[in-house]
């Protein structure tokens, strides 16, 4: 059974469509990255599967259980950090923990193993004993995910989690993640660091007015959006014009453009064929300094798919 | 009891509101030796003033009833007004609501916390009020319908507060709706009872036969009060009993509102 499932999920307000349509199924233990623009519709997408907002129309299951019909019962298996959080100031953090699992059921006598366990996981056990308004924002950001934790959700709803944070607080909230996904939970993610989600994601969505552009496992996506590969060849400057004109007529070559003092060569072929192109060039004559496939990350296909457009 | 005093929000409330540890222990230290003197010094004049009959028990009681009330009606409200905005601008409300927490656990947690310091007001001029009572040789009646009357008050006023709260997302509107409110019920309703009684031409006017005035809590305590033979005495208990009943239905149709509504879950004020 699909841990998530949402089916043409639509969420309208007075002038305003904010999500279109939207589809998609993960699976138990899947970390699903969600990317588009601001106001593209992620947060409102992730705040109706959190039963913060009620769709218009469509469904969505968590766990089995639709979100709208039992919202109780969705809650107790979701974790939700918003992008936007705030914590009670005044309380240590172990007495923050304690409040929510204590809100969450968790009996007494098993609350402080389980504060301990989440505050190791989220490297906050040193801060045990500090009051909250003394952390860093970094450190808010992981006491937040702590939160989320403690009620052991099976699904994680993150909001742009890493939003305002340094480099460092950055890195720490990914090592974090990764955590997670070794724990098995499935995840949904919200970020503009799209680098940053390529490195644990198993799939992403790009969404854009509302609408799901593309969805799927990373690799398929970025075969989808790109159509095949980007190969960069650095031949001397005197060699580009035959270059070019060789590259031309070699099959499963779609295009080649000059950047720097590079040929990009958008190639469609599989990657047996691939050495064809550089044969080519060889027996054209043609000094090869150095042939490479170009690394496509989820920036160039986030910028190809989108336009920059909101809702 | 036991449960009651468990719920996360009732203790969350007191130790954030009541036990606030952002004082350091110092200033926690001087605020409540301020305070002991102030009691001591109240306690200490009001007895030598009775044992030197310069005041009367009666009067003494009196005062002290006045004076509670009069607290009661500015504390209450802006004790609890916040209770809910001040969750929502510093955006922990939603994490409130996605708990497994009711929406009973949530409403009566933070209404009884917030109103902790009233009750304590109270009680600390309860011995004062029993001593007045004694030296006075007052009916009990008088200090239980006082006592009533101001907790219902306590209670009704903490609730239109919270209620207050719950409907509007900023603390300063939450505030001045719920101080509209209990203004009308107390000098509004004087303003209805002028207005009647110039257009009756001020004749055969009874105050305690004018419904609007049931609702004011200074028309209620003077009737509490007129069986010492004080103040207004009212040939009947009706506005009082009236003020009782509109603490009570109303604290009842306030609390039932929100927790109907937070059963929604986050989306209690979503149409």
């Amino acid at each position: 059974m699909p841990m998530v499932e949402i089916t043409n999920l639509r969420k309208e307000y007075k002038n305003l469509v904010a999500v279109k349509g939207l589809s998609l199924t993960l699976e138990p233990g899947d970390i699903f990255g969600f990317i588009g623009p601001n106001g593209a519709g992620k947060t409102t997408t992730i705040k109706m599967l959190a039963t913060l907002l009620d769709p218009t129309s469509g469904v969505a299951r968590v766990d089995g259980i639709d979100v709208t019909e039992h919202p109780e019962e969705v809650r107790a298996r979701i974790g939700y950090m918003p992008d936007a959080f705030g914590v009670y100031d005044d309380f240590k953090v172990w007495e923050y923990l304690d409040f929510f699992a204590s809100a969450y059921r968790i009996p007494r006598p098993d609350r402080p193993a389980l504060i301990d366990d989440v505050l190791e996981l989220t490297t906050l056990t040193e801060k045990k004993e500090s009051y909250v308004e003394e952390l860093s924002r970094g450190m808010k950001q992981r006491l937040c995910l702590a939160k989320t934790l403690v009620h052991d959700p099976k699904v994680l709803l993150l909001d742009e989690p890493a939003s305002g944070l340094d480099p460092r607080a950055r890195i720490e909230i990914k090592e974090l993640l990764k955590e997670l996904k070794a724990m098995g939970k499935t995840i949904i993610i919200s970020s503009h660091i799209l680098p940053e989600l390529a490195d644990f994601c198993t799939s992403v969505g790009i969404i854009e007015r509302g609408e799901l552009i593309v969805a799927g496992p990373i690799d398929a996506v970025m075969r989808e959006v790109t159509g095949g590969r980007v190969l960069e060849i650095r031949v001397p400057p005197s060699d580009r014009p035959k270059a070019a004109e060789i590259l031309a007529g070699v099959e499963h070559v779609r295009g080649v453009k000059e950047a720097g003092d590079m040929l990009r060569v958008d190639y469609t072929g599989t990657l047996d064929d691939q050495s064809e192109v550089l044969l080519a060039l060889i027996y054209g004559s043609v000094r090869v300094q150095s042939f490479a496939e170009q690394e496509t990350d989820l920036e160039d296909i986030f910028l190809r798919v989108t336009k920059g457009l909101v809702a | 009891m036991g449960t009651f005093i468990e719920n996360p929000v009732f203790q969350k409330e007191l130790r954030s509101h009541l036990l606030s540890r952002r004082q350091s222990k110092a200033v926690r230290i001087a605020a409540s030796a301020v305070a002991a003197i102030l009691v001591g010094m109240m306690y200490y004049f009001s007895v030598r003033a009775i044992v030197r009959g310069q005041m009367e028990g009666r009067d003494l009681f009196q005062v002290v009833a006045w004076c509670q009330l009069v607290l009661i009606i500015f504390l209450a409200p802006s004790l609890t007004a916040n209770a809910i905005t001040q969750e929502r601008e510093q955006q922990t409300w939603n994490a409130l609501l996605l708990t497994r927490l009711s929406g009973d656990e949530i409403v009566i947690g933070k209404l009884l916390a917030r109103l902790a310091p009233a009750v304590i007001l109270l009680l600390l001029f309860v011995p004062l009020s029993l001593l007045a009572a004694v030296a006075g040789n007052l009916p009990a009646s008088a200090l239980y319908l006082s006592y009533l009357l101001l907790i219902a008050t306590t209670v009704f006023y903490g609730a239109i507060g919270l209620f207050s709260s719950w409907v509007y997302r900023r603390t300063s509107v939450a505030t001045s709706a719920a101080s509209g409110v209990i203004a009308f019920f107390v000098v509004g309703t004087y303003l209805l009872l002028g207005l009647w009684g110039a257009a009756s031409g001020f004749m055969n006017i009874r105050i305690e036969g004018f419904a609007p005035m049931w609702l004011n809590p200074f028309m209620a305590m003077s009737v509490a009060l007129g069986d010492l033979g004080y103040g207004s005495p009212t040939p009947s208990h009706v506005p009082l009993a009236a003020n009782l009943i509109v603490c009570l239905v109303g604290t009842l149709v306030l609390v039932t509102a929100m927790i109907r509504r937070l059963a929604r879950g986050p989306k209690e004020l979503e149409q």
